[in-house]
């Protein structure tokens, strides 16, 4: 079976090589501030998508259908919710829900990600301590802004297969 | 216009690329250290591949992932098609898999009558050119838009002439949904499995694996042994890394984590070896195994920029693929090995710190220790050998070659047994050698 042959084929291999120990990864580090905030949102439009701070408007908490008619009035816009963002990317770990159709991250034109405003964390290094935490189900993904590509000429185009946009919306 | 034409563009677009990558590195204050470390897990898991490699399985099949080891190339390509064969699948559609390249798995799915569609923008490029891919991020960068342009004319009806990217790019997209729509199954790579969580994570910027997996019930990721790492806690160090290195982005768009088949779906995982834990263990070239298929050797190549992807002998080009070429099929490899120009930058941008340049150097020794080396060139490095060890010896050659270059005729110089003097000049050489320079600097008060 070769299973079983490339596993000896392995065994023999390695067992002359000195054992290497594992490495501490850079421990997780600090709270967020609001320049995180700043940070966040700047990451985010580097990679192509856009960002809008509720906290500026007079009813930050409203519901989804509200801030649909009064975020995208003339967009047939999909909304995803997010468990947390990364500062130094702009990436947002979406909500999976077990069995949910998956095609939504992708088939629709349009994309914004519900992210609470506190919700952040500095590098991928804390982002893995909360997924480890969350925990993941059958699927999980972090979307950092719309889809793009460069295979022609170098020329980057945005809206390549996926979302043609991706707006994450900061709620309280 | 000629591909030999095209030489300073293609050197210009990847030293591009590779500034780019510069750039990213630098929002890292901890970058090195990201790279040690990135080094020093790659080391460790290795140590103990059999171990995560049993881990990862038996994590993978509580998850409900069924999980498949294949030896080499053709057991990989009768494994994948058995599965789609038990689906009924016409039609799957694949993300990017430098692995399936390896195996050939288009050609023989193909030949036995299932259609395959590749989905990333690039390669679809390339295999609608009926070409291998030049670059293993970049797969379509040794075409001009001008030249995608006639293809999709051709092939996808677009406007003649019309060669702007973001209009190419939209008619390549609709098409690809086309596919996406009717296909019955999709095939990917996998960038890290996690030995802790029996999942695996797919990276893309276009969507393409996302769409492929969300369309169809039936995934089947392939994966070389030396994918897996521990934890996911290591995906943060290898995430920080990977797109950074690539294309200089601080992440990739999309970066995927699939754990469990979908309800009512199958998720089939194959493990490949090909020629892979031959490589384990070698003092020499043990490192190749690290790496995490970025590019970033290949940008920064003074070799590449200039040649292209095509000129090499295997399916990965540049120094990762040089040595991995070497360890496959050493006399084919020869050219790619002695192009190298050992100047170390590959080893210097490489995200886990692989000893590339040392590598193809190694490589050299045993290329002459097993006799591959035609005799013209034998006799050539001997004789070159003999003249360089003497200090007198190598300064007569130097005096006579200087004068030699400016003295003697054309014919003579360019004669065709010149086979490096077709293509090239020779150097004009400095009126005075170094060893001259330093012993008048040295004497001045």
């Amino acid at each position: 079976m070769s299973r079983d042959r490339i596993l000896q084929a392995i065994r023999r291999r390695i067992a002359v090589v000195e054992a290497v120990p594992l490495p501490e990864p850079p421990a997780p580090h600090r709270n967020v501030h609001e320049s995180d905030i700043r940070a966040f949102i700047h990451a985010v439009e580097s990679v192509g998508g856009s960002c809008i701070d509720t906290v500026q408007f007079p009813t930050p908490n409203a519901r989804r259908s509200s801030l649909k008619a009064s975020l995208f009035p003339d967009k047939d816009v999909t909304f995803l919710d997010a468990h947390f963002g990364v500062i130094e990317n702009g990436a947002c770990w979406i909500v999976h829900d077990t069995g949910a159709d998956r095609t939504r991250y992708t088939l629709p034109e349009h994309l914004a990600i519900l992210l609470p405003r506190t919700a952040l964390v500095p590098t991928m290094h804390e982002a893995y301590a909360r997924v480890a935490e969350l925990g993941i189900e059958g699927f999980g993904l972090f979307l950092s802004g719309p889809s793009k590509t460069a295979d022609i000429e170098q020329a980057l185009v945005i809206g390549a297969q996926g979302a043609v946009s991706t707006t994450v919306v900061l709620v309280d | 216009m000629s591909r030999e034409a095209l030489e300073p563009w293609h050197d210009r677009a990847l030293w591009f690329v590779r500034q780019k990558r510069d750039r990213a590195a630098r929002t890292v204050a901890e970058w090195e250290e990201l790279r040690q470390l990135a080094s020093q897990i790659k080391a460790h898991t290795m140590s103990r591949l059999d171990h995560y490699l049993e881990r990862f399985e038996r994590n993978a099949v509580r998850n409900g992932i069924q999980v498949h080891w294949a030896a080499d190339a053709q057991e990989h390509n009768r494994i994948v098609e058995g599965i789609l064969a038990r689906h009924n699948v016409r039609k799957v559609v694949k993300s990017k898999s430098m692995l399936t390249e390896e195996c050939g798995l288009n050609p023989y799915l193909q030949a036995r009558g299932i259609e395959v569609i590749d989905t990333d923008l690039g390669e679809r490029i390339v295999q609608l050119r009926d070409e291998p891919p030049s670059h293993i991020v970049l797969p379509a960068i040794h075409l001009k838009k001008e030249e995608v342009a006639a293809l999709f004319e051709a092939r996808l009806g677009t406007e003649p002439g019309n060669a702007d990217p973001t209009y190419l790019t939209y008619v390549a997209r609709k098409h690809l949904r086309e596919h996406f729509l009717s296909a019955d199954a999709a095939i990917t790579g996998v960038n890290f499995a996690v030995a802790d969580e029996g999942l695996f994570v797919v990276c893309t910027n276009e969507g393409n694996a996302d769409l492929g997996t969300a369309m169809t019930d039936l995934h089947i990721a392939s994966m070389g042994i030396e994918k897996v790492i521990p934890s996911l806690e290591h995906l943060g160090i290898f995430t920080r890394l990977l797109a950074r290195s690539a294309t200089g982005q601080p992440v990739t768009t999309y970066t995927s984590h699939f754990k469990r088949p979908k309800p009512g779906g199958e998720l089939h995982v194959v493990i490949v070896d090909n020629g892979r834990s031959a490589i384990l263990g070698n003092e020499s070239n043990a490192q190749a195994l690290h790496c995490i298929r970025c590019g970033a050797c290949m940008n920064t190549c003074p070799t590449y920029r200039r040649s292209g992807g095509h000129s090499y002998g295997y399916i990965v080009p540049g120094p990762i693929g040089s040595s991995l070429g070497a360890s496959r099929d050493l006399k084919r490899s020869g050219a790619d090995i002695y192009n190298c120009t050992l100047c170390g930058s590959c080893s210097n941008v490489c995200p886990t710190r692989i000893d590339l340049h040392r590598q193809l150097y190694a490589w050299r020794k045993v290329y002459v220790e097993r006799g591959h080396l035609p005799p013209k060139k034998r006799w050539l490095y001997r004789a070159g050998a003999w003249m360089l060890r003497s200090p007198v010896r190598a300064r007569i050659l130097f005096g006579t070659a200087k004068w030699a270059t400016r003295l003697l005729p054309r014919r003579l110089l360019y004669h065709p047994a010149n086979v490096w003097g077709r293509t090239r000049e020779l150097p004009e050489f400095a009126p005075k050698t170094f060893a001259r320079l330093y012993k008048e600097r040295t004497r001045e008060p």
